[in-house]
């Protein structure tokens, strides 16, 4: 991997001296390392700024997911860093979805990027317009041949996030802030409290079911594996990980039948292929 | 014609085009074989400190190039120089150059990027208000920005765009398309030659303008030419403001981001056939906290010359397809350690570093020796009448060329003084020693022993006369090379501007080879 810091004493030039170092194309600069700082809350979703995107939510969770999969020979087990607290959330939301979609406050719109942004262009305002050219071209890099649309989730009038063909699900950067200011607290099957911004829970730390349930539905092969795979490298990972820890069989690929894909106006929510499902049976119990 | 791009973007890029600007004075040889530099800052910021600097820098050298190398007929002829090059040889252009006076270039196409109101807010710039409650797209856009209230810092949908996108490229990008529509964007995909000409577009990885723009200049002149040779100098954290509680930008969050930013271009293999070249310093120096505007003037580092040496390097070689370039030191580097030109490999200091010290020459000679008036009766200074035309200000209707590409090169070298200084001054986490501009010409560039410097200077002091005196001598030799005496007094005044910068830069070539072991 390159050392890209010029000033660096791991940098040595063939001369002997400060100059040009010429690296192959082929060799990675992208330097994935430990954070040394971890940052929390608000601050944290100010990560997403650095991404030329007004969809940067969702490389943001691709990003966090990736460094999480470069830890994991040796650093699996660390859950102080910024990607781990993304990731964090990423499955607290699909977790939520998981124990309370069914709920009548929980809500699904579809944005469909041809419909919306052709809206957005021929509502003669120049201002519109730009945001609809400017979502329009960046949502076609990331989907370029696939689905065109988000599915997005509500609970009441709040923005919980939405689905993304990086991660499966992405959560707006005002769900905790709203969440807290309106004194509403969830909790998944562990107990543990969802959309939490100072702490992170990694899939191993959850309940058995729920992981049993995302092995079973993304952890396959049979899957469209293309478009999530950091996601599906993820669960891998964390199968083999809780293998060592509890020493069983780990989670199978089968099915559980109670499982129901979320729909909304007859269409299945989707993103690239892969369904978001909840759990059919019953709707958990939950605190406020 | 080849003709050479640089995209400068927001105020790290205006920095690197600053120090860019200083090696095209000084002749540096990488852009010679260019017949036309383009500079071109980009910024949403339109009060940017760094930015104005840069700015007026341009514009300097911009005049003295017009004064001394346009329509003067000696300024065409055959030199001596083996490098064919001269201080202030390179003319620069603008992108707006066919419609307007070329006196009044504009290097600057940032306003375009601002929003129409300078005190909108991102919400307003967007016209967010008026998507209708609980559409798709508002619920799409609530999902993806930080919709908190303007008094909150972290806040990006009602962030004010005044004083630029602040770090957020999420923000930025969403007026890339304003940039492409605009007419100097579509006349430089108009004049771009990609089997002749260059780009380079140089900013930082963990700023706002830089991401913003980057990956949209980039895509462009990826879609519409077939293998363009494009150089990316992307400059990683090297200076860390101080944490402000409150503030818009987050210190702490620059690592992070930095990293963030290698992920994305990494995946989206938008740089896959750009010559990349990643600058930057593990120990940043720490300034004071600034969001923007006229108080963004960080002092010059030693990391924005290195973005020069980049573009100076880009701009010579031949392939930089997937090529990616970082920068090497052979010695253990800790925190306040000082760098000197000896550190420096010898393609380093052939190629650029020598040009510099000619440079530095020149502005210690102009300095003790011309302004000074310690050679007013040099045969050069009467030739060329000096006495006249120093220090008088701009002459009335611009009838005295000589004059006022004095005036021009008196401010240029005044920058270039304090460039060097403020490089070597002591707040930098890594400071570059070039020059000591109150020592004597013949020790004026700074070794990294002490010893080294006495001896040679001792040395020369025993066996040379005064090298001031020795300089003086060359510049007179080359005025008199150029049969300049024997012109008549309009061809003399119609070249002496050229003339002047000929021999200044002829004789101080001559002392970097005799003085110094450049």
């Amino acid at each position: 991997m390159i050392k890209n810091f010029f000033l660096s004493e791991d940098n040595i030039n063939n001369t002997g001296r400060i100059g040009f170092i010429e690296t192959p194309h082929n060799v990675s600069f992208y330097q994935s390392m430990q954070h040394p700082l971890t940052v929390h809350g608000e601050t944290l979703n100010r990560l997403s700024s650095v991404f030329p995107t007004p969809f940067a939510r969702l490389y943001l969770f691709e990003y966090a997911f990736r460094e999480i999969n470069f830890y994991n020979t040796h650093l699996f087990p660390n859950v102080g860093t910024t990607a781990h607290l993304l990731v964090s959330q990423c499955l607290d939301l699909l977790e939520f979805i998981y124990l309370y979609a069914e709920d009548s406050r929980f809500g699904i719109t579809e944005w469909d990027m041809n419909d919306e942004c052709s809206k957005l262009n021929n509502s003669g305002d120049l201002q519109l317009k730009l945001l609809g050219k400017s979502l329009k071209s960046t949502f076609e890099e990331i989907t370029p041949s696939l689905s065109h649309r988000i599915f997005l989730f509500t609970w009441d009038d709040v923005v919980l996030g939405g689905t993304s063909p990086y991660t499966l699900v992405y959560t707006s950067p005002n769900t905790m802030r709203i969440l807290h200011e309106r004194g509403l607290s969830f909790r998944g099957l562990n107990g543990e409290i969802l959309f939490d911004d100072t702490k992170a829970t990694p899939l191993y730390m959850r309940a058995e079911e729920f992981q049993q349930f995302i092995y079973n539905i993304y952890g396959g092969d049979s899957e469209n594996t293309v478009p999530y795979a950091e996601f599906k490298e993820y669960i891998k990972n964390n199968n083999h990980y809780y293998k060592e820890q509890k020493q069983f069989a780990g989670f199978d690929t089968q099915r559980p039948g109670e499982l129901q894909p979320l729909s909304v106006i007859g269409k299945d929510v989707e993103t690239c292929g892969a369904k978001i499902y909840c759990f059919h049976e019953k709707v958990r119990p939950f605190k406020f | 014609m080849a003709k050479l791009f640089i995209f400068s973007l927001g105020g790290t890029g205006a920095r690197i085009l600053r120090s860019t600007t200083m090696l095209l004075a000084a002749g540096v040889p990488a852009f010679n074989k260019f017949d036309a530099v383009f500079p071109i800052l980009i910024d949403n910021d339109r009060d940017n400190g760094d930015g104005r600097l840069t700015m007026e820098l341009l514009y300097m050298y911009d005049k003295i190039n017009q004064l001394a190398f346009r329509n003067h007929p000696l300024a065409h002829r055959e030199t001596h120089d083996s490098v064919v090059g001269q201080f202030f040889g390179v003319p620069l252009y603008d992108l707006q150059s066919t419609t307007r006076s070329p006196k009044n270039k504009v290097f600057n196409i940032s306003n375009i990027l601002c929003p129409p109101n300078p005190r909108m807010r991102f919400a307003d710039a967007i016209n967010y208000s008026r998507l209708p409650a609980n559409s798709p797209t508002k619920l799409l856009v609530e999902s993806l920005y930080n919709d908190a209230n303007s008094f909150d810092p972290q806040s990006e949908l009602y962030a004010n765009l005044i004083i630029g996108f602040k770090g957020n490229a999420n923000i930025g990008s969403v007026f890339q398309n304003k940039l492409i529509d605009t007419p100097e964007f579509k006349y430089f995909l108009r004049i771009y030659n990609p089997a002749v000409d260059k780009v380079v577009i140089a900013g930082s990885l963990f700023g706002g303008c830089g991401m913003s723009v980057m990956p949209a200049i980039v895509r462009i002149i990826k879609q519409n030419f077939h293998h363009p040779e494009i150089g990316v100098v992307l400059a990683q954290p090297y200076f860390l403001p101080k944490m402000v509680h409150g503030g818009a930008i987050n210190p702490e969050l620059f690592i992070n981001k930095t990293n963030a930013a290698f992920s994305y271009l990494e995946e989206s293999k938008l740089l896959d056939e750009a010559g990349v070249y990643i600058i930057g310093d593990p120990y940043p120096t720490v300034i004071d906290y600034c969001e923007g505007g006229p108080g963004q003037k960080n002092g010059d580092n030693v990391v924005e010359l290195i973005g020069a040496l980049s573009i100076a390097n880009f701009a010579e070689r031949i392939h930089t397809y997937g090529k990616r370039y970082s920068f090497s030191v052979d010695f253990c580097l800790t925190k306040g350690d000082t760098i000197y030109i000896d550190d420096f490999d010898m393609e380093t200091k052939g190629k650029v570093f020598k040009y510099i010290a000619d440079f530095a020459y020149s502005v210690k000679y102009y300095y003790d020796g011309i302004l000074s008036g310690k050679y007013d009766r040099a045969a050069y200074f009467r030739a060329l009448r000096l006495q006249e035309y120093l220090r008088m200000g701009l002459s009335k209707n611009g009838e005295r060329s000589t004059q006022d590409m004095l005036y021009h090169f008196e401010r240029f070298i005044y920058q270039f003084k304090g460039w060097a200084n403020e490089l070597n001054s002591n707040d930098k986490s890594h400071r570059l020693s070039m020059f000591n501009f109150h020592n004597n010409i013949d020790d004026m560039i700074s070794y990294r022993s002490h010893e080294a410097e006495m001896d040679r200077s001792h040395l020369y002091r025993l066996f040379h006369r005064s090298p001031m005196s020795d300089m003086t001598s060359q510049m007179d030799l080359f005025l008199r090379e150029m049969d300049f005496y024997h012109l008549d007094d309009k061809s003399k005044n119609d070249n002496s501007a050229f003339a002047f910068l000929n021999i200044i830069h002829a004789a101080s070539r001559y002392i970097t080879t005799k003085y110094s072991e450049l």
